[in-house]
This record gives C-alpha cells, structure tokens and sequence, in this order.
C-alpha cells in the first residue's frame, strides 16, 4: 500500500516536472492528435492484399547505360 | 541489390512497427492521400516523395536537424552545381539544370532515403518494414548510392586490389561518419563535399600514431609512426601514402532513348593511382600533395541537351581531389622512400595528359616526383 502511494507521488511528481519542462522550452513539437488512419494501416500491413493490389510493373528493357555510375 | 517485389516495397510490418514512436502519427499527416479502404480514392493526393522539404514533415519534431538537412549536400547535390556551373556560362544554366533533373536529381537523399526506404536511385522500397532506423543500413542505403566508387573500393571489388583496412575490421560507414556530417549539421554555405573541416579526420582515431595525440601517452605506448612525423602534416593527405589504385572515369556522355529514357555512357574507365597538387587548398586541407581521380566529364557530355553547354571546360581540372575508400597500412608509397622519392610513375605529370586537358588540369599537374634530397615540386 505504501509502495503504491509512493509510486503514485513520483509519477505525479515526475508528470508535472515534465509539463513544466516543455512549457517552459516552449517546445515547437506539434501535439499528438489521435491516430485516425487505421484504414491505411490494414491495407498495408495485409500482406496478401499487398500481393493481390500490387501493381505488376511492365517489363521496361533496362536503360543502356554503361560504365560506372 | 536484389530488386524487391511491389508489395514488399510499401508492406509495413505491423509487430515491428507498432514500437516505433512514428507509428503514434497519421499516416496522412506525412503521405499525404485519404484514409479510406479503396485503394485509388486512398492514394488520391498521395505525396511521392514525403521528406522532398523536410521541415515541413520530419522536422515538425526533428526541429535541430532539419534545417540543416535541407541544406546539406545529400538533400540539394550542390556540389553537381558548383562544378557545373563552374564550366558553364548562365545562359546555359536552363539546359543544364533540365540535364540535371533528369540524370543527377534522383541521386538527392531526403530524410526517408536514409532513415526508412531505400534510395529512389535503386527503386525505393522499405528498408524494415517501416521501421525508422536510427542508423541507415551500409547496404541499402549509404552504398545504394555510393556504389559504384566507394562500396567497389571498400569492400576489395577490383580484382587484385585489397579491401580498405577498416573493412577488414568490420567497420561500417557510420563509424567514420557522423550523422552530423550527414546532416551537414552547423555547417553554411556549403557548395563541396571538401568544404569546410574534414569529417571525418583520420587523426580523429590515430592521433598515436600521427604523434598528434597526449605527448607522454605517445611516448609510452611507442607508437609514432618515424615518417609521419618526417612529412608534415600539412604536406600530403594521408591518402598519398595509405591509398592505392582506385576507379578513373573518362568522358560522360547523358542522352535519352526515344522514349525518353534518360542513361548515360562512361567511354572508358581505368584503374591507377595518381598523385598531384592540391586542387582545394584550404585552411582545413592544406596539403600540397593528394590523390586525383579523373572525373567523368568531357567538353560535350551534354551536347544532347544543347551545343557548348560548357564554354568554360577549363576552368576547373578533370583531375581532381579524391579521397579514395581503400585504405591500407602498407602500399608500395610506404615500402620504400623510392615508391614516392623518385618515381614520376605515380605522380601526375604532363605527359600523362592528353593535349586537350593539360590546360583544365595545369594547377594539379606535378612537374616531377619530389627527389630524395628535397621536395622538389
């Protein structure tokens, strides 16, 4: 019991030295919105649906470069 | 490299990525598009090239980096500027600068060609699923770009010429340099890659050896090289004596094929090591003596694009300031006092030059090898 409320003390502690840091840095960052764009991550993380949508580039004759690049 | 499939390019890796800060952002936020199931209503608006400005994306956060990556040389290639433009006149920049977009441009490095994809030049593709690496992977992004030159000398590519003895010792391109000197980080008005200090410096990590390091830890440990300290420092690059022969290209020709497909055409190539005057002397680099390496330009290597697009050819060297990746403690420069002393063979001399690129090269020419009993030249 007394552990978690020490916990509790430092965490609440640590939060508001944080708060006051940034503050005072005027930290530029832009704030987190939340994460919305769960759409994109289903599709690209969907291996098979990759696989499926991928488009399949046309074989295009190399160009002729020659020598060292 | 091996090419990677289409899905493979854009596929995130879900478990890996969900432990990446980057993944608490919208994707839209940075791609750009819509966040819809359908594909093409999806990537309707999608940005191509994401870190193209990168203040406006990854130094949203990266706010002490950013600045400077947008101007180093990796993000703006101004060094293809300063030795183009250097030939040319400014009525021919606007033919230039379209040779430029369509040979030189996919060479430039954003944020994301280091830290997430690979490099357009190679075809792109995610490096790890995308997964932000702190550190680019040697492979698939430092030597994408650079390989033809420095991966080649590096790793022992050309038959009979060893690997670079930081190789051998398993060293990776980030262990000389600096995402600082990536970043071009409190570096202004960069127009080289040998602008401004040298990073990285190899006294950086053998000061014993330079007996540039702590006089009495110098002492102790023994180590003083005896002709590093009979050459000055300022004389010759560590290159003149710890390099060998590396790549010389001749005559560039960029064209297009009928479909607009842009390719060039490096006429001849040779291997051979050549030292001459220092082209670049500076404050930073103050040597007299460093390698050169012919660079693959020729008065007409963008006649495609227009006539005489380099009226003033001569008013840089052909041969110029290299600083080659095959590093070796011992070379036929250190064997004896003669591999130098002496021997015209590995200085670059007029005879050495075809009568067209004497007069582009007269500041770097050597007239002869410095004698035993003086500097000479």
């Amino acid at each position: 019991m007394r552990f978690r409320l020490i916990y509790g003390l430092v965490l609440v502690a640590g939060m508001g030295f944080l708060a006051v840091g940034v503050m005072a840095s005027g930290d530029p960052r832009p704030e987190a919105k939340p994460f919305t764009d769960q759409a994109c991550l289903d599709c690209h993380t969907d291996q098979a649906k990759l696989q499926e949508l991928a488009v399949v580039v046309e074989e295009v004759e190399a160009p002729p470069s020659e020598g060292p690049g | 490299m091996a090419p990677m499939e289409p899905w493979e390019r854009v596929w995130i890796d879900a478990e890996a990525f969900s432990e990446d800060v980057h993944s608490y952002i919208n994707c839209t936020d940075c791609h750009g598009g819509q966040a819809v199931a359908e594909k093409d209503a999806a990537h309707t608006g999608l940005k191509p090239e994401v870190a193209d400005d990168p203040e406006t994306t990854c130094g949203q956060c990266h706010v002490d980096v950013a600045p400077y990556a947008k101007e180093s040389l990796h993000n703006t290639l101004r060094g293809y500027d300063t030795a183009l433009y250097a030939r040319s006149e400014p009525e021919h920049h606007p033919a230039i600068e379209e040779m430029q977009s369509n040979h030189c441009d996919s060479c430039h490095a954003d944020c994301g060609d280091c830290h997430v994809s690979q490099p357009t030049s190679v075809g792109g593709g995610l490096v790890a699923g995308h997964v932000f690496n702190r550190t680019p992977s040697m492979s698939q992004n430092c030597t994408a770009c650079h390989g033809s030159r420095i991966k080649d000398e590096y790793y022992g590519a050309h038959e009979g010429i060893p690997s670079d003895v930081h190789f051998k010792q398993r060293m990776a391109c980030v262990d000389c340099h600096t995402g600082d000197e990536m970043h071009g980080m409190k570096m202004e008005d960069v127009n080289h890659r040998y602008d401004g200090a040298q990073e990285p410096d190899c006294q950086s990590c053998h000061k014993i050896e330079m007996g540039t390091g702590d006089e009495e830890e110098s002492e102790e440990e023994n180590g003083i090289i005896r002709e590093h300290v009979i050459h000055d420092e300022t004389l010759m690059s560590c290159q003149v004596c710890h390099s060998t022969t590396y790549i010389n290209c001749i005559d560039c020709h960029v064209e297009q094929t009928e479909e607009g497909t842009a390719f060039f055409r490096v006429d001849e190539h040779f291997l051979g090591f050549y030292v001459g005057l220092n082209p670049n002397q500076t404050e930073e680099r103050p040597y007299k003596y460093v390698p050169l390496r012919h660079v693959p330009i020729a008065p007409d290597s963008f006649s495609f694009y227009g006539d005489d697009l380099l009226p003033n050819y001569e008013e840089r060297p052909t041969w110029v300031y290299t600083t080659p990746h095959n590093i070796q403690r011992e070379t036929p420069q250190t064997e004896r006092c003669q591999g130098c002393h002496g021997n015209d063979d590995i200085f670059l001399t007029r005879d050495k030059l075809s009568r067209e690129e004497r007069r582009a090269n007269r500041d770097v020419i050597v007239d002869e090898a410095p004698s035993m009993f003086g500097l000479g030249n």
